[in-house]
């Protein structure tokens, strides 16, 4: 209880400065699980040890004391967290309670909408949806069937060889579910604060799986970058989105073109089995906190019949 | 890319996309031609054939072959939609996955000069 509780947090802050390092160096399907599962564990251990923490407190609260039959006197006694500590706690449970509920309803709500967009699109049956306007812009939007979107001003300015990438690209999107991996880690960030750099990081990788897909299925690493880099220098110029976005990306097109000048990313097995180890550690300091705080009311419970 | 393409999803769009962007009808040989891949003949036909019986193209005699294109009509409909989705707000984008987002600091010179290399002008 002493160490454990706390490994949740100290792994999670760990896992947040590195894991969107590490996670450009995997496969990048590899890099999108590892992001969303161990974000996942990470706010749940995270929530299981601030629980456990703000648990000690809410012990010696006389009315819990007698439910669980122990003395307020024998549980201050045996309290292994100090009593800040497990105020701050208490009082973070309620706030990042909040935060992860605001963020889990409103990715439902805009999932939600995509798929009712989806489904009263006229054209059912086919999933290219071609927008009648000469800007440049491509997207996939999730539904059933999902749709990929192109402006018509995109489609013809890009050779066939390049508009088959974005294709390929965007149909990956959808068939491998990406916004999914992307909600997931943006509500686990939402609950824990120390993840606030993986949404970024899972919206990469997921960016660079689809690259790789596309490239695997036009068998041509060169043509899919140099439809990315067209794409990115047609774009520029009139593309005015609001400035607070701007500072979530940096150099992302320049960095995924040089990815694919690349090899193609290989394993790198070691580093994965790492990363999986870091989160199991994280998971396991919960699960054994959880014991420990189990026998520390039994302790009390006994410690308390023996007055 | 040696193996013959599976069909999938992704290959309609291509073939739907082609006749976006051609400017009159065409014909599968003149799609299969547009197209620059590797694709069968008889599966640019048969991905022709599905387009229009789902209402995606039109198509027109001319000669012994059908000549194909897109279906323009709806085109405003779907965009509008579209358009309603991502005026929703931020929120509504973040389930979007887009190609490029046009808002990095990307080095610019670097990818012009990659597209130079490897398909001359990016403007031309």
């Amino acid at each position: 209880m002493r160490v454990d509780v706390y490994l949740p947090l100290l792994v999670s802050l760990l896992f947040g400065v590195f894991a969107p390092r590490v996670s450009r160096r995997l496969p990048p399907a590899r890099a999108t699980w590892l992001l969303s599962i161990g974000s996942v564990v990470l706010a749940a251990s995270t929530a299981i040890a601030l629980g456990l923490l703000a648990l000690t407190l809410l012990g010696q609260v006389p009315d819990v004391a007698s439910i669980g039959h122990w003395t307020v006197a024998a549980m201050r006694r045996h309290d292994p967290v100090h009593r800040s500590v497990a105020l701050a706690a208490l009082v973070a449970i309620p706030v990042l309670a909040g935060l992860v509920v605001r963020a889990a309803v409103r990715r439902a709500r805009a999932i939600i909408d995509a798929y009712r967009t989806c489904r009263r699109l006229p054209n059912q049956g086919t999933a290219l949806v071609v927008l009648p306007e000469p800007g440049i812009s491509a997207y996939a939007v999730p539904g059933r069937p999902g749709r990929v979107v192109i402006s018509h001003g995109l489609l013809t300015a890009l050779p066939a060889a390049q508009r088959r990438v974005v294709l390929e690209h965007e149909h990956a999107h959808l068939e491998h579910h990406h916004y999914r991996h992307v909600a997931v880690v943006a509500i686990a960030a939402a609950l824990n604060p120390l993840l606030a750099r993986l949404p970024q990081a899972a919206s990469y990788a997921t960016e660079r799986w689809a690259d790789e897909v596309a490239a695997r299925r036009t068998g041509d690493r060169t043509i899919t970058a140099t439809a990315l880099a067209h794409t990115r220098l047609l774009s520029r110029g009139p593309v005015a989105k609001p400035s607070c976005a701007m500072a979530a990306t940096g150099a992302d097109v320049t960095a995924r073109v040089r990815a694919l000048l690349d090899d193609p990313p290989r394993g790198k097995l070691a580093l994965t089995l790492l990363a999986i180890a870091v989160i199991g550690l994280a998971a396991a300091g919960a699960i054994d906190a959880s014991w420990d705080l189990h026998q520390l009311f039994e302790l009390v419970q006994s410690a308390s019949r023996q007055r | 890319m040696a193996q013959g393409r599976r069909p999938s999803g992704a290959l309609e769009s291509e073939v739907l996309a082609a006749l976006w962007a051609a400017e009159t009808p065409m014909t599968p040989a003149q799609v299969q031609e547009s197209l620059g891949s590797d694709l069968a003949y008889t599966t640019v036909m048969t991905i022709l054939t599905r387009l229009y019986e789902k209402g995606a193209a039109t198509r027109e005699r001319t000669g012994r072959a059908y000549a194909y294109a897109a279906v323009l009509d709806q085109a405003g409909i779907a965009a509008a939609q579209m358009r309603a989705l991502l005026d929703r707000g931020e929120d509504r984008a973040t389930v979007l996955a887009r190609f490029v987002d046009g808002l990095s600091g990307d080095d610019e010179r670097a990818l012009a000069e990659l597209v130079r290399r490897n398909v001359g002008d990016p403007e031309g």
